[in-house]
């Protein structure tokens, strides 16, 4: 489906928002862009300024539309990522604030969220400009110490009683590693595209033996620079929720673990120590880090990206996207099968 | 217009430039001279995207195929049924006796989808060398994908 024109978004925003600021006059909005962020949604950031009670007042705002044609398919929801944000945005968890969630499509032509802009930057890991900010930040000390901090508070948080239980509660022992490993499954196979043999190995020995966990925790599921706002060397907001579960802490661990996530740096995610954060992240939570778990949700790690590229890729082939970076996924999916064949041991 | 693909000229005989350096033309020109000069994000990503998938296809056009060969093949299966021994459950045994001849990404999967399957019906250490005879056979193919992209 092809994105909006930066006018037709315009035009039918400022529309929308009269109906949510009634107090407003003279409603426009500056400095509307589309970023090249985002796989499953379209995003534009802009301002919105108007004049109300003699004053001019502004407030930055971040619009995701949902066109249908994300690469999380049936698993992304807006409804769910704004209920996520209302419930977090109490709690000590830095998160952007709700503004409105529209799930009528004949506002701008599908649904949509609103929320505020949140302060600092996000500069990509993958980008040269921002692997020199991550390693001046890194240095300085103060962030590699918010990143563990933020993800102990999350880890840390009484889901239960922030209203999160509505995303779903696994039962004991292994049922949380099963929900995932068959969430991811299903993710593939609508794809359309064959499973590769390294493929088939790996989602058959992760159905094998799935670790056991205990406690179970909110779990973002893609925790890492990228996905974290960062304003004076701290993090002043976790970026990106399309991925949370209720389940076990060490799938976050993994995520932070991870060498897809090191991007050739020493460090994890860029910025923190793995000494560093295992030692902070347990004085932090009272929880021990599992490597054997660890290395068990890296594989499933291995599984959810090759279901993301193979969803990306299969969105392209068969028409449903004109995006040429899902396209480009396709080049991908051999890389990571490569990294799943060696956390497979060849 | 040529009645088949047997009619079709023969690039390289009439002196035309390789179908993969025009490929690789197409994205330098991509890269160098219409995305740097697109001043909207988006539009500019999609200019370099368009680069980079057209440089892996110029690679692809002359791509190694995912098949195992007959000789390859035939190896893979005579070392997994020795790795076996000679108690394999009839599924197993059925999966390995309808491999002949080139084995394609499909008969593949099946084999180890169905190693994996015989987990607990097979000793496990002949299961285990049976399925790293496997694994040797994908890592090749693994690598071969890979330094076509590389």
């Amino acid at each position: 489906m092809i994105a909006a024109t930066v006018g037709e978004i315009e035009g039918r925003l400022v529309e929308y928002l009269a109906g949510k600021l009634p107090e407003a006059t003279s409603i426009r909005l500056e400095g509307l862009i589309r970023p090249s962020v985002g796989w499953s949604h379209e995003i534009w950031l802009f301002d919105a300024v108007w004049e109300q009670d003699g004053d001019v007042r502004s407030r930055g705002l971040c619009l995701r539309i949902d066109r249908g044609n994300t690469l999380l398919r049936e698993h992304s929801s807006l409804a769910e990522q704004y209920r996520v944000l209302e419930c977090l945005d109490a709690t000590p968890v830095p998160t952007p604030t709700p503004f409105a969630l529209e799930e009528d499509p004949g506002i701008i032509g599908a649904p949509f969220l609103i929320m505020d802009k949140a302060a600092g930057v996000c500069p990509s890991p993958w980008s040269r400009e921002g692997k020199a900010f991550y390693a001046e930040a890194a240095a300085r000390g103060g962030l590699p110490h918010s990143f563990t901090q933020t993800l102990a508070e999350l880890h840390n948080l009484d889901w239960r009683a922030a209203g999160l239980d509505f995303l779903g509660v696994p039962g004991p022992g292994p049922d949380f590693a099963c929900r995932e490993v068959a969430k991811w499954r299903t993710l593939i196979e609508s794809s359309g595209l064959e499973m590769d043999p390294v493929l088939v190995d790996l989602i058959c020995t992760l159905e094998k033996d799935p670790p056991h966990t205990d406690r179970h925790v909110l779990v973002h599921g893609a925790y890492r620079t990228g996905n974290l706002m960062i304003a004076e060397d701290r993090v002043s907001a976790v970026l990106d929720w399309e991925l949370q579960v209720i389940g076990d802490p060490m799938y976050d661990v993994a995520y932070v673990l991870s060498e897809l996530n090191k991007e050739g740096s020493d460090l994890l995610s860029l910025v923190v120590d793995k000494h560093q954060f295992i030692e902070e992240y347990q004085e932090l939570t009272g929880l021990t880090v599992d490597e054997e778990i660890c290395h068990y949700y890296q594989l499933l790690y291995d599984m959810r990206v090759i279901a993301f590229w193979m969803s990306a890729s299969g969105l392209f082939f068969s028409g449903q996207s004109s995006d040429l970076r899902l396209a480009r996924t396709a080049w991908s999916i051999p890389v990571v099968l490569g990294q799943a064949a060696r956390d497979l041991g060849y | 217009m040529p009645a088949d693909e047997s009619e079709l000229p023969d690039a390289s005989l009439l002196g035309f430039v390789d179908p993969s350096e025009i490929l690789r033309r197409v994205a330098r020109s991509l890269r160098e001279e219409v995305g740097p000069k697109v001043e909207a994000d988006y539009s500019r990503t999609q200019a370099f995207m368009a680069a980079v998938i057209l440089e892996q296809l110029a690679f692809q056009v002359r791509s190694v195929t995912f098949e195992v060969g007959p000789a390859e093949s035939s190896t893979l299966v005579n070392k997994v049924s020795r790795a076996l021994g000679p108690d394999v459950p009839t599924k197993l045994a059925t999966a390995l006796r309808g491999l002949s001849g080139a084995m394609t990404r499909t008969e593949l999967s099946g084999l180890v989808a169905a190693l994996h399957g015989s987990e607990g019906e097979i000793d496990t250490e002949r299961l285990q060398r049976a399925l790293e005879h496997v694994r040797a056979t994908m890592r090749l193919r693994l690598d071969q994908q890979l330094a076509v992209l590389a």
